[in-house]
């Protein structure tokens, strides 16, 4: 009979469960050995047989190398789907870019920046103009009190 | 907002990511700091996007429009960029898969088809006008089975054989991991090879 979730016996089996798993854990980690952190994911990826990989990441590695003027692979498997890619790859040349919308276009950037600049959306531009403007209207305020105040007193 | 969120679940942790070197990275910094070095960018990219909204819209004035779009909101965004995830150029193609996305539905919402044909690669003065129309013919061919397929794999395709981004730069863009991106693209790369081989 299973025991009921949160009880204290499920609670038991649970840790007899964790406890087995971590001494097999260790047992397999020689004790002194340290397991090296530096082993980045990539590295572990790249020391996987060549066999492990799936067939779609067996083909992106080809068509990496497809779309960057390099070999193509020579699995048999992979030979109809290179061919489609290599058909596409010309089906999609890039599109040529109109002379008078790349000029256009560009003035447009250069003037946004201009209007932009400095920038109000870095925070520490904000916070700088933010701080000014108080400042300004602070001593203005004051300054008019202090006129008003002598002004009235004379 | 358009821009690429830094978390993705992505076959990667971040941290690990961002030692990824980004080739455009030198130049983003110096956007950042002067913003009239963004036109490095732009002329780096201006091909690429436009290619990209062109295949998704198939009408070059509205891919003109989304082009500008996705410049200038990249040029605003460009201070908030920061390297710990997505490349520069996967950030920015997935401004413009948003500016695309909203176009189309802009289209959806007045009905308007597109105008323009699927561009044709201007022939070489000595090329063989044969040859040209059955190049051209088979380009139109395999352009009409990419439109075809399911928008998940239509979009997978488009951005890697148009625009040559790798699968974690897609990834980035669709906000999908690495390892389902693989998936698609080798599922249309069969369905495609199928449709065309017949």
């Amino acid at each position: 009979m299973r025991a009921p979730v949160g009880s204290r016996a499920c609670n038991e089996t649970l840790a007899a469960v964790f406890r087995t798993m971590t001494s097999r854990s260790s047992a397999a980690t020689p004790k002194g050995a340290s397991v090296s952190h530096n082993t980045s994911v990539h590295d572990r990826r790249a020391e996987r047989p060549r066999i492990d990989r799936t067939p779609a990441e067996r083909l992106d590695r080809a068509l990496d190398s497809l779309l960057n003027g390099g070999a193509t692979a020579r699995e048999p498997e992979l030979r109809p789907l290179l061919d489609a890619a290599d058909r596409l790859r010309m089906a999609f040349a890039p599109v040529p870019v109109s002379a008078r919308f790349e000029a256009d276009l560009a003035r447009r950037v250069v003037a946004r920046r201009r209007i932009n600049a400095p920038d109000l959306h870095v925070p520490t531009w904000l916070l700088l103009t933010g701080a000014v403007s108080s400042a300004a209207v602070g001593v203005g305020i004051t300054a008019y009190a202090v006129w008003r105040g002598s002004h009235k007193s004379s | 907002m358009s821009g690429a969120k830094p978390n993705r679940a992505l076959d990667l942790p971040d941290e690990e990511r961002a030692h990824v070197s980004d080739p455009d990275i030198a130049a983003v910094r110096a956007a950042q700091r002067d913003p009239s070095a963004f036109a490095v960018l732009y002329r780096r990219y201006l091909d690429a996007v436009y290619s990209y909204a062109f295949y998704q819209l198939g009408d070059h004035h509205d891919a003109e429009d989304a082009t500008a779009r996705t410049f200038m909101a990249a040029l605003r965004a460009i201070g908030s960029f920061r390297n710990e995830g997505a490349s520069f150029r996967a950030w920015l193609f997935r401004i413009a898969h948003n500016t695309v996305a909203n176009a189309h539905r802009t289209r959806a919402r007045q009905r308007t088809e597109p105008m323009d044909a699927m561009p044709n690669e201007p022939p070489a003065p000595d090329a063989d006008p044969a040859g040209v129309a059955l190049r051209a013919e088979e380009a139109r061919r395999i352009r009409a089975a990419v439109a075809g397929l399911p928008d998940d794999r239509r979009q997978v395709v488009l951005l890697r054989f148009a625009d040559g981004l790798s699968a974690r730069e897609i990834g980035d863009v669709l906000d999908r991991s690495e390892g389902a991106v693989r998936v698609l693209l080798h599922r249309a790369l069969k369905d495609l090879a199928g449709q065309l081989n017949h």
